[in-house]
C-alpha cells in the first residue's frame, strides 16, 4: 500500500490464536476498518518496514516474543504506534506492567466489540464511534 | 553296626617296690637257714650230702616265683644263711662257698629250664605238659648236672667216694624237687588262701585224708620191723600209702597231691634216718635210698594224674561257664526282641542286675553320648549292695571310680558299657570280654532302636501339635489327591458356611470334594482351584495360591487357598485354607485412601492451574464473542454476505467445541471414580495432559516438546490416574524452571523399554534434584506453597500399576523423571 493515501484506519492484529485473528479481522471489516493480521510479534515487527499501522491490537501471551516484548521494542525503536493489549490473563499486576511499559490500553479476553472499537478510536485520536 | 573296643588295664604285676624286694630277701634267707638245719639233721654220717636237702628246693621255688630280673636278690639272700649254717664246722671255707655255687647252679638251671618251657607259678602243676617238663627239667636234668659238680667237690676236698656222694645227692635232690618245690610254690602262690576258698566239705575231706596218711605213714615208716616179718612188712604196709595218694590226686588236685607227697616223704626220711621203716633191715644209707626211689616212682605218676584231672576239670568248668553265659545271653537277646521302646529302660535295668549277679561284678554302668552336653553321661546302672545299711544311700558309680581303671570298657556307637571289678577279685579273661561284647551289642541295639522310636514319636507328636495349633484349615493330600491328614480347622469352617459337602470331609476324601467344600459347589473358582492343585500334585508348579471372595450371611468374606508340595519321594501336597477377609479389607481400605488422596491432590493441582485454565477457556470465548458481534454488525449494515455468515458460524462452533473440550478435561481430572483398567495409548494421554498445561507453559514462557515413539504398545491402566502422574511430572518440571529467564524447554519422550516395558521421560532444565532419595516421599517439598504430595502420589499410582518411577539429574543441568509400565497385548485384556 505504499504510496497510496489511506482513506480508512489500518489496525494491525498480532495473536497466535488463529480464531482470535480471524474473528477480529471480521469485526474490523464490519466496522469499516482495515486490518492486517500477524501470527507472531516477530512477523509484525518485520512488516513495520513496509507499513506502519494506525493502531496495534496485541496479544500478551504468545510463544516466542510476548506482547510485552513487542511493546518494548516499539518503544525502543521510537515507532509511535498506539497499542491495545488483549489478554486472557486478568491479573491486576499484569495490567499494571503493560500500562507502565507504554501501552495505550489493556483489555481482558473476552471483550465487547464496542469497548474495543471505542478504545481504538480514542487511541488513534480520531472522533467517536464509527 | 557296633564299633567296639575292649580295653583292660591290669594291676601292675608285682610292682618293683623296695618293700617287696626286702620281704623276698628275708623270706629266702629264713627259708634257706631253716632248710639247712633240717638238711643237716638228716645227714647220715660219714656221708657229707644230706638225705633230704631242702635249701636247694627253697631256692628253686623262690626263683620260679620271682621274675628273672630279681633272681640276684634270691641268690644273694641265700648266701648269709648258707654261710651261717656251714662255716664254723669242720669244712674249709672254700668248700662251703663252692657248695653254695653248686646249690645255686642247680636252682638256676631248674628254674631257667622250667620257666622257658613251662611258665612259672602254681600253673605249672595244673597241666600234664608242663608237669612233664617240670619233672624232666627240675626233677632230673638240674640235679643230675649239679650232682656231678657237687660230688667232684666232696671227693676232691673231703676225700669221700664220688659215686656214693653223687647218688645220695641226686636222689635226695630229685625227691625234694618233685615234692617240696611244688608244695612250696602252691602254698606261697595261694597266699594261704586255699583253705578259705574251698568248701567245708573239701577241707574236711583234706583233713581226713591227711590224718589217714599220717596214721598209715607212721605205722609204715616209724615202726621198727623185725627180720622175721620182712616179707609182709616190706611190701604190704607200703602199698597202703598208695590209695591215699591216689585219693589226693583224684579229689584234691595238684596242691593236695604235692602236700600229701611231702607228708609221706618227711615221714619216710625221718623214719629212714632213724633206722626204721620198711627197709630198716638195710644199712641206713641204703634204707633211705630205697625209700627215696619208692617215693620218686610214686610221685611222678601221681603228679601227672593230678595235673590231668585238674586239666579236665578246668576244661569242664570253662565249658559250663560258657554254656551258662550263652544261656544268659540268649535269654537277654530274647528279652529285647519286639520290646516296646517304653519298656527298654526297665528291661535294661533288670538285665544289668542279672548280668552283674551272673558275672559277679560290683557294678555295671551304661554311659550314653548326650547331644546336649557333648559328653558321656550315665543312663543305666546297677550296683551290687552287699550289706544294705538303713538310711545310707549307696552312691552310684562315677567315672572317677577307681574300679573303672581295672575293668573293660565296651564302647559302642550309642554308648559305653562299663563294668566294676569282680567281687571275688578274679581277673577278666579274654573269653569273658568277648562274651560281654555280645551283651554290649544287645544293649546298644536296644538303645539305638529306642532312640529311633522316641525320635519318630516326638516327630509325630510335633506334627500333630503343629497341625492342630494352626488357625488355617489344613489338609495333607497323598499323590493321588486323597486326604491323609486333617486338622480341626475344617469343622467350624464347614459348619459356618453351612455347605452340603459331597460325601463329607474325612480321611480319604478327594481334593475335589475339599475344593467344593472350601469354595462352594457352584463357584466359578472351583475349576481354577482344581487345576492348581493338580498341577502341584503333578509337580508342574512349585506352589499354587488362589484368593476368592465369598458371600456369607453377614458380609462378603475373602479366602485364600495355598497348596505346597509334600517333600517326599511319593509326592503329595499340603493344602491350607485361610480366611483373609481382614487382610483383604485392609488392602481395600488402603486403596481407597490412596484414591482419595490422589483425588485431593488432583483438585489441589487444578486449583494451582486456575490461571492457565482461565486462559485456555478465554481464548475460544474471545473468538466466539468477536465472531458473533462481527456477524451482528454485518447483518445490521445490510452488507451481509451469506458465505461470510456461514464462515462466522462455523468458527463459533469450532471455538465452542474447543471450550467444551477444556471443560471436559477439567471435569475428568476432578472426577472421583473407582479406578478401572483400560487399554491406553500413552502418546494420546500425554498429548491431552500437555494441552491442559499449554496455557500455563505459555504464561510461564516455557515450551514443551515431544518425542513420541509411534509404535508404542498400549498399557492396561486407569486413565485418570495415569493423567495425574503425567500432570504431576509436568507441573513439577515447570515449577522447577520458574525463574526469571522464562525461556526453558521441557522434553517429553515415550519409548519401548526392555522386556516389554513402556517408558515415559520428562526432562526439564530446572534446578535439578537436591533432596537425594526423598523426592518421592510424602510432604517432601522444596517449594514455598505446595504440599509435597505430587511425586509421592505419582509413585503410589505407578507402583499400584506394577511399574517403577525414578529420577536423575541431567549432565547439562535440570532433572529427568522416568516411569516404566508393563505393556499389554490387546488379546489378554
Amino acid at each position: 500500500m505504499t504510496g497510496v493515501t489511506r482513506t480508512r484506519l489500518l489496525v494491525a492484529i498480532v495473536d497466535d490464536e488463529e480464531s482470535v485473528r480471524t474473528s477480529l479481522r471480521r469485526l474490523f471489516r464490519a466496522s469499516a476498518l482495515d486490518a492486517a493480521t500477524f501470527a507472531s510479534g516477530q512477523e509484525f515487527l518485520d512488516a513495520l518496514a513496509t507499513q506502519v499501522p494506525d493502531c496495534l491490537v496485541l496479544d500478551l501471551q504468545m510463544p516466542g516474543l510476548s506482547g510485552l516484548e513487542v511493546q518494548r521494542r516499539l518503544t525502543a525503536g521510537g515507532i509511535p504506534v498506539p497499542t491495545i493489549i488483549i489478554s486472557a490473563d486478568d491479573a491486576p499486576e499484569t495490567r499494571e506492567r503493560c500500562l507502565s511499559a507504554g501501552t495505550a490500553a489493556y483489555l481482558c479476553k473476552p471483550f465487547d466489540d464496542r469497548i474495543l472499537l471505542s478504545m481504538i478510536a480514542r487511541v488513534v485520536g480520531g472522533g467517536g464511534e464509527p | 553296626m557296633i564299633a567296639l573296643r575292649a580295653g583292660t588295664v591290669w594291676r601292675d604285676d608285682r610292682a618293683d617296690t623296695l618293700l617287696q624286694s626286702a620281704g623276698l630277701a628275708v623270706a629266702v634267707t629264713l627259708g634257706y637257714y631253716i632248710g639247712s638245719l633240717v638238711g643237716f639233721a638228716l645227714t647220715v654220717p660219714p656221708m657229707s650230702p644230706s638225705l633230704l636237702w631242702p635249701p636247694n628246693a627253697i631256692l628253686t621255688a623262690a626263683l620260679l616265683l620271682t621274675p628273672p630280673r630279681r633272681w640276684w636278690i634270691v641268690l644273694l639272700a641265700a648266701l648269709p644263711a648258707h654261710l651261717v649254717t656251714q662255716l664254723g664246722g669242720p669244712r674249709p671255707t672254700t668248700f662251703v662257698l663252692a657248695v653254695f655255687l653248686t646249690n645255686c647252679s642247680e636252682a638256676v638251671l631248674a628254674a631257667a629250664v622250667v620257666r622257658r618251657f613251662a611258665g612259672h607259678g602254681a600253673a605249672i602243676f595244673h597241666s600234664l605238659r608242663t608237669v612233664v617238663i617240670y619233672i624232666v627239667g627240675a626233677g632230673f636234668l638240674a640235679p643230675v648236672v649239679s650232682s656231678f659238680l657237687d660230688a667232684s667237690l666232696v671227693t676232691l676236698m673231703l676225700g669221700q667216694s664220688y659215686w656214693l656222694v653223687w647218688r645220695t645227692r641226686l636222689f635226695a635232690n630229685t625227691l625234694t624237687a618233685l615234692t617240696l618245690v611244688p608244695a612250696l610254690i602252691m602254698l606261697v602262690e595261694a597266699r594261704w588262701a586255699w583253705p578259705r576258698r574251698e568248701t567245708r566239705r573239701k577241707i574236711a575231706e583234706a583233713a581226713m585224708l591227711w590224718l589217714g596218711l599220717m596214721l598209715v605213714g607212721w605205722s609204715v615208716f616209724e615202726e621198727p620191723t623185725g627180720s622175721s616179718d620182712f616179707d609182709v612188712m616190706l611190701t604190704i604196709p607200703l602199698a597202703f600209702i598208695v590209695p591215699f595218694l591216689v585219693w589226693a590226686a583224684v579229689r584234691l588236685g595238684p596242691t593236695g597231691t604235692c602236700l600229701s607227697l611231702m607228708t609221706v616223704e618227711v615221714l619216710a626220711i625221718m623214719g629212714g634216718t632213724s633206722g626204721r621203716g620198711p627197709f630198716a633191715i638195710l644199712p641206713p644209707a641204703d634204707n633211705v635210698l630205697s625209700l627215696q626211689v619208692v617215693l620218686i616212682v610214686l610221685a611222678i605218676p601221681l603228679m601227672c594224674l593230678a595235673a590231668l584231672i585238674e586239666e579236665r576239670q578246668q576244661a569242664q568248668q570253662a565249658l559250663e561257664s560258657r554254656l551258662r553265659f550263652e544261656e544268659v545271653l540268649s535269654r537277654l537277646s530274647r528279652a529285647f526282641v519286639h520290646l516296646p521302646s517304653d519298656d527298654v529302660d526297665r528291661t535294661i535295668d533288670v538285665w544289668l542286675r542279672r548280668l552283674g549277679e551272673h558275672l559277679g561284678v560290683r557294678h555295671i554302668t551304661i554311659f550314653q553320648l548326650s547331644t546336649a552336653v557333648k559328653t558321656f553321661v550315665p543312663t543305666h546302672s546297677w550296683t551290687a549292695q552287699p550289706e544294705p545299711v538303713p538310711g545310707l544311700e549307696v552312691p552310684g558309680p562315677t567315672a572317677a571310680d577307681d574300679d573303672l581303671h581295672d575293668v573293660p570298657l565296651l564302647i559302642t556307637d550309642s554308648g559305653v558299657l562299663s563294668f566294676g571289678a569282680r567281687a571275688n577279685g578274679a581277673p577278666w579273661s579274654a573269653a569273658m570280654i568277648a562274651q560281654i561284647r555280645l551283651v554290649a551289642e544287645v544293649f546298644g541295639n536296644a538303645l539305638a532302636r529306642k532312640q529311633a522310636e522316641d525320635a519318630l514319636r516326638l516327630s509325630e507328636a510335633m506334627n500333630a501339635g503343629i497341625l492342630s495349633s494352626l488357625r488355617s484349615s489344613v489338609a495333607v493330600l497323598d499323590q493321588r489327591g486323597r486326604v491323609v491328614a486333617l486338622n480341626e480347622g475344617w469343622s467350624p469352617f464347614a459348619h459356618e458356611h453351612d455347605v452340603a459337602c459331597v460325601g463329607g470331609l474325612a480321611i480319604g476324601t478327594s481334593y475335589g470334594d475339599v475344593c467344593r467344600l472350601a469354595i462352594g459347589p457352584d463357584s466359578p473358582h472351583v475349576e481354577a482351584a482344581l487345576r492348581g492343585i493338580q498341577s502341584v500334585l503333578d509337580g508342574v508348579e512349585p506352589s499354587f495360591v488362589l484368593e476368592w471372595p465369598r458371600a456369607s450371611s453377614s458380609a462378603e468374606r475373602w479366602f485364600e487357598m495355598a497348596v505346597m508340595p509334600l517333600a517326599r519321594a511319593e509326592g503329595g501336597a499340603v493344602l491350607s485354607l485361610t480366611d483373609i477377609t481382614r487382610r483383604k479389607q485392609m488392602e481395600i481400605d488402603a486403596q481407597q485412601m490412596r484414591q482419595e488422596l490422589a483425588h485431593f491432590t488432583r483438585v489441589s493441582t487444578m486449583g494451582e492451574l486456575a490461571a492457565s485454565l482461565a486462559h485456555e477457556l478465554n481464548q475460544p470465548l474471545a473468538g466466539i464473542l468477536a465472531n458473533a458481534q462481527a456477524g451482528q454488525r454485518f447483518l445490521a449494515s445490510g452488507t451481509a454476505d451469506l458465505d461470510e455468515i456461514r464462515a462466522i458460524l462455523a468458527d463459533i462452533v469450532a471455538d465452542d467445541r474447543r471450550a467444551g473440550e477444556v471443560i471436559r478435561r477439567l471435569r475428568e481430572m476432578l472426577r472421583k471414580a473407582a479406578p478401572s483398567r483400560v487399554l491406553l495409548d500413552l502418546n494420546v494421554l500425554i498429548g491431552d495432559v500437555v494441552k491442559m498445561l499449554s496455557s500455563d507453559a505459555l504464561i510461564r514462557g516455557l515450551s514443551i516438546t515431544f518425542d513420541f515413539d509411534p509404535k508404542l504398545p498400549p498399557v492396561a491402566a486407569d486413565r485418570i490416574e495415569l493423567q495425574q502422574v503425567v500432570l504431576n511430572l509436568l507441573v513439577n518440571a515447570m515449577e522447577a524452571m520458574a525463574g526469571p529467564a522464562g525461556t526453558g524447554r521441557i522434553a517429553v519422550r515415550t519409548a519401548c523399554g526392555d522386556s516389554g516395558m513402556v517408558q515415559v521421560s520428562v526432562q526439564d532444565e530446572g534446578t535439578g534434584i537436591k533432596g537425594n532419595g526423598h523426592i518421592f516421599e510424602p510432604f517432601y517439598t522444596t517449594k514455598a506453597e505446595g504440599m509435597g504430595m505430587g511425586l509421592s502420589i505419582a509413585r503410589s499410582i505407578i507402583e499400584a500399576h506394577g511399574g517403577r518411577i525414578w529420577a536423575e539429574n541431567n549432565p547439562s543441568g535440570g532433572a529427568t523423571f522416568h516411569f516404566a509400565l508393563a505393556s499389554t497385548t490387546p488379546e489378554i485384556v
